[in-house]
Formats: structure tokens, sequence, C-alpha cells
């Protein structure tokens, strides 16, 4: 009798362990999907994986597991346990949380499942932990900001990683300049895309402007700052007015003053506007002299008319604009008194031909003085 | 006419000796002066045109008649300066006993202006030529001697006016030296005087002229 039970249980543990390893084979790994694809260290995300029974008969399945690594912790695992049956041709989605470690490499957490009544399937999830990060870089600015002149700051992002990543946005931080827009969307990046940003940007003081870079990979916030030093300067190239060669003279009821502005600059000032201001009162016909764009090295002649009492000098304005529309204004100062005119003062040199005809007229009365003292 | 005043200008000694025994004729005289007296006009209207912008602020338009009260200024001036010349001399040569009449003085006056027109007409002809180098400044308070004064100071003392003045002073006092011979000549025989008393009434004037021509451009 005991011998028969011993032979029964045998029987029953052979016929149930072939079943069980029947169970693993017919069970496959349809599909593993990351998000996201490709981990930075500390990264938090989901694993998610298919299975499906693809044999005739139905698998009762106890546990489903995934077993994480050094550097793989799994922190989130559904109680996949006494699952039940999965029926033939069934599919069933597993999912769990992971949590990266600070190392790069490529890890392999395991995933498990376990059969009724015995036997299992293992399958390791191939796992990539990646710290590069998006590759973001100021690749046009000025070389010298100027106080209240819009200049034009351009930000290049592209993306090294093996994965895209989401959410890119672009974001000014200062309290120095005024930038538009104020933050610029890019949206996703795929994996070695490139993209642009144009800000631009008008500095109103001295200090530092930051553009925040933050990006998604998966449901993980990183963002990558980009600053630099904003120190309103004087720039290289720009408008240079200059006026010369200019003639003060009166006119009914005022003063005339013309001459030449000319552009000693590099770049081109534009709606060149000449006019006077206090304590001159600019009157007709010249008020105002428009003389429109002008270029580097080109000049152009102007004419303002304009009253003035009591006033030494009266400020001569060339108000023009750079290619931004950016207003500037120069004065120069004139001085309209008599007793100041800048008559250039005798340089103590006779001119020649004052001296040649003084020379012959001294000569020609000399010799007319002789001719009649002559005696006949 | 052309002839006579050739040789009043070369020959004064010869031409006023024959002149002694004629008739006093002032047509020639007067035609000399009436040309000095225009050439004069000319001066006048030049200095008074570019002088004008220094007073339009305050006189508003009124440059043209600025400038013909110039013309008419140096006309009469040029006149007044044959009349009061001769008046001089012939006072002066009272005290030699002169004999001649005044109306002979003035012919030999007249006669001794001619050089006085080849002093106007250079500087004349200098004075358009650096016209339009010179500056006015702008008197804007008429009312201010002090502003008016600085003004009139500029404008006479930049360059180009600096050598006109210059020129100007040095073509009156040669050409009235040689003025002051014609007269000498013309004097002696006009009121018949020895060549010392005609030499003294010439002198006398002219000399005080030199002087003040020289002073007033600043030797002194």
């Amino acid at each position: 009798m005991k011998v028969r039970f011993i032979l029964l249980a045998i029987a029953f543990m052979l016929v149930y362990g072939i079943v069980g390893s029947g169970s693993a084979s017919q069970i496959g790994v349809m599909d593993v999907t990351l998000d996201p694809e490709v981990f930075f260290p500390h990264d938090t995300g989901t694993v998610t994986i298919v299975i499906k029974n693809t044999g005739t008969d139905p698998v009762e399945l106890s546990r489903v597991n995934l077993q994480g690594t050094r550097s793989i912790s799994i922190i989130e695992s559904p109680h996949y346990t006494g699952i039940g049956r999965l029926g033939s041709g069934d599919t069933m989605t597993t999912s769990f949380t992971i949590r990266a470690g600070s190392d790069e490499g490529i890890f392999y957490p395991r995933f498990s499942l376990n059969f009724v009544p015995t036997g299992n399937m293992m399958f390791p999830v191939q796992l990539k932990v990646d710290k590069t990060p998006i590759d973001a870089g100021i690749t046009t600015r000025p070389d010298i900001f100027m106080e209240g002149k819009k200049d034009t700051v351009v930000v290049s992002l592209g993306n090294p990683r093996e994965n895209a990543l989401s959410g890119v946005t672009i974001t000014p931080q200062t309290g120095i300049a005024d930038t538009v827009p104020t933050s610029i969307f890019i949206g996703t990046l795929e994996p070695g895309e490139i993209k642009d940003a144009t800000f631009s940007v008008t500095p109103t003081g001295t200090g530092d402007l930051t553009f925040n870079v933050e990006y998604r990979n998966g449901q993980n916030r990183h963002s990558v700052p980009l600053t630099i030093p904003v120190v309103p300067g004087t720039a290289k190239r720009v408008a240079e007015p200059i006026v010369s060669n200019v003639e003060v003279s009166s006119i009914t009821g005022g003063y005339r003053i013309t001459g030449d502005v000319s552009n000693a600059g590099l770049e081109t000032a534009r709606s060149v506007v000449m006019t006077t201001k206090d304590p001159a009162e600019p009157i007709d016909p010249f008020r105002v002299y428009v003389v429109g764009a002008l270029d580097a090295d080109d000049f152009s002649s102007f004419e303002v008319t304009f009253a003035a009492k009591d006033a030494e000098t009266v400020p001569l304005v060339t108000r023009y604009r750079d290619d931004d529309g950016n207003l500037y204004e120069e004065i120069t100062h004139v001085t309209i008194r008599s007793g100041l005119m800048p008559v250039a003062e005798q340089d103590g040199g006779m001119s020649p031909l004052v001296i040649g005809i003084i020379g012959l007229s001294v000569v020609i009365v000399a010799g007319a003085l002789l001719y009649s003292r002559k005696k006949r | 006419m052309a002839s006579n005043i050739v040789t009043a200008l070369f020959r004064p000694d010869e031409f006023f000796g024959e002149q002694s025994k004629e008739e006093p004729a002032l047509a020639v005289p007067l035609g000399i002066v009436f040309i000095y007296g225009i050439l004069s006009a000319i001066a006048g209207y030049q200095m008074a045109a570019l002088m004008a912008p220094m007073y339009d602020v305050a006189l508003e338009g009124y440059g043209g008649v600025i400038a013909i009260f110039g013309a008419i200024g140096g006309f009469i001036g040029g006149i007044i300066v044959w009349i009061i010349a001769s008046v001089v001399f012939y006072l002066i040569s009272m005290a030699f006993h002169g004999e001649g009449s005044m109306k002979k003085v003035l012919e030999a006056v007249g006669y001794g202006m001619a050089p006085l027109i080849a002093a106007l007409g250079i500087g004349i002809a200098y004075l358009a030529m650096v016209a339009d180098q010179v500056v006015a400044p702008v008197i804007r308070d008429i009312m201010d001697p002090v502003a008016a004064e600085e003004a009139v100071e500029v404008f006479m003392n930049q360059p180009v006016m600096a050598d006109f003045t210059l020129l100007q002073t040095f073509l009156s006092i040669v050409f009235m030296i040689w003025a002051a011979n014609i007269w000498y000549y013309g004097i002696r025989h006009a009121r018949k005087l020895t060549a010392r008393d005609a030499g003294i009434t010439v002198i006398i004037p002219v000399a005080i002229y030199l002087i003040i021509a020289i002073a007033s451009y600043g030797v002194f």
C-alpha cells in the first residue's frame, strides 16, 4: 500500500511537471515598452510587457514579477499574484514603475512568470541609462549689447540622445532686459535633430541673461541654463552721423543753419532728421529737414530755420534710427551770437596777392614821383 | 583830356605851369571827382552789402536800403573830400599870401585826386574777388552796443577783411603820397607860392591824414 501511494505521487508529479513545462513553452513575451526609452540617472519611468498564450490550452499564472538590479529599482509593482488563467490566444499587459540609479550603462531587470502548479519563465528586459543632456548653445549674439538697442540672440538646441525629448521649452529669465518672445515652445526633439529659437533682446541694465531650456524625458523634467552676461557698451557697428560745414546766416525773423551731415559709422542711419530744439524754436520753411537714409560713408546737405532769443548757442539735433527702429539723437551745439561767431582769426600771414598789389603800387607811385621830379 | 590827366600825373610841374597861364577849367577835374565819387559809392555799397546781414535780424530786410545808403554816402563823401581838401589848401596857402582863385585850387585838387581813383579801383576789385569768403556775424540785439561793436570787430578781424583793410590802408597812403605830389605842384602854381610854402601847405593836411590813416589801422 505504501509503495503504491509513493508511485501514485511520482506519477502525479510527473504529469503536472510535464504540464508545467508545457505552460512555459506556450507563453511568449510579445512586446516590451520602456517609457522613456532611455533613462537619465534618477529618472522614473515604466516598463510595460505584453505576454501572450500562443498555445492551444489555457495556462494558469500564479505570479508575474519584475526584479530590479543594483542600479534599477522597482518602485511600484502591481500585485500580479493569483492572476488566473490566460486563455489560448489571449494577451496580458503588465506594467511596472522603475527608477534608474546614478550609474550609466545597460541594465537587465528580470521579468518572471510563475505558473500553476509549477514552472516559471524568465525574461531579461534591456534598459539603458544615459546621462547625456540636451545640447544647448547660443549661436548668435551681438558682440556688444547696447542699452535700449534691440539685438538678436539665437539659442540652438540639438538632441544627441538615442530617444526623443519632449516638451522642449526655452524661457529667458532676467531682470535687465526685455526679451521677445517671453518663451518659445520647441516641442519634441527627435534624436539627432537640431532646432533654433530666436529672441529679441533689448537690454535695460547690466547683469546676466539666462535662457532656461526645459524638457521632458518621459515624465521626468530636466533643464539646462544658458547664461550670457549683458554689459551694455558702445557697439562697434553703428551709424555715426557727423555734422560739418556748418554755416549760420540770418533770415527774416530768425536764423538759418546749413551744413552737411555725414555718416562716419559702419551701419546705415535710417530716417535721418535734422532740426533744432529749445532754446531755439524751429520756424518755416525748414522747421525739420528730412535727410532720409544715410549709408555708411555717405553724406547729405541740410538746412534748418529757427528763431532764438537770448541764446548764444542752439542745439542742432540729428535724429536717426537703426535697422531695428531704435531712435537715436545726437546734438551739435552751434554758436549764433555775433561776438562768438566762429570766424577764424587772422593767422598773421598776409595774402601773397595783397603783398603783390602793395609792392606793385609802391613801385608805380615811386616811379611816378621820381619821373615827375626829374629835371628837364 | 586823357593827355591832360597823364601829364598831370607824371609831369605835374610842367602841367600846372601851363595851366597857370590859362583860365581855370573845371570840366576835367569835375570828371575826375565824379569818377572818384562813383567809385566811392561802389566801395560804400560793397561794404554795406557785406555788412548788411549783420543787421538783418534787427532791421528785417533793410539790407538793400543799408547798401543804397552806403552808396550815396560814398558818392557824397567823394565830393566832400574834393571840396574840403581844396578849402583846406586854400586857407593854409592864405597864410603864405597865395594869390590864385579858389577855382584854380579846385582845379588843381581835382587833378590831384586822379591817383586816388586807382587806389579805390584796386580796392573794389580786390573786395569783389574775395566777397564770397566774407562771413557776416549776426547782431541779434541792435540796441546792445557791446554786441554790435563785437560783431563789427569780429567782421573786420576775419582774415579776408584784415587783408582788405591792410591793402586799403597801404593803397590810400601810397596813392595819397602821389596825390600830394600833384597837389604840391598844383597849389604852387595855382596860388603862386614858393616851393617851401607850397610844400608846407600840402604837407600839413596830408601828413595829418596819413597819421590818422596809419593810426586807425592800429599801428600807434
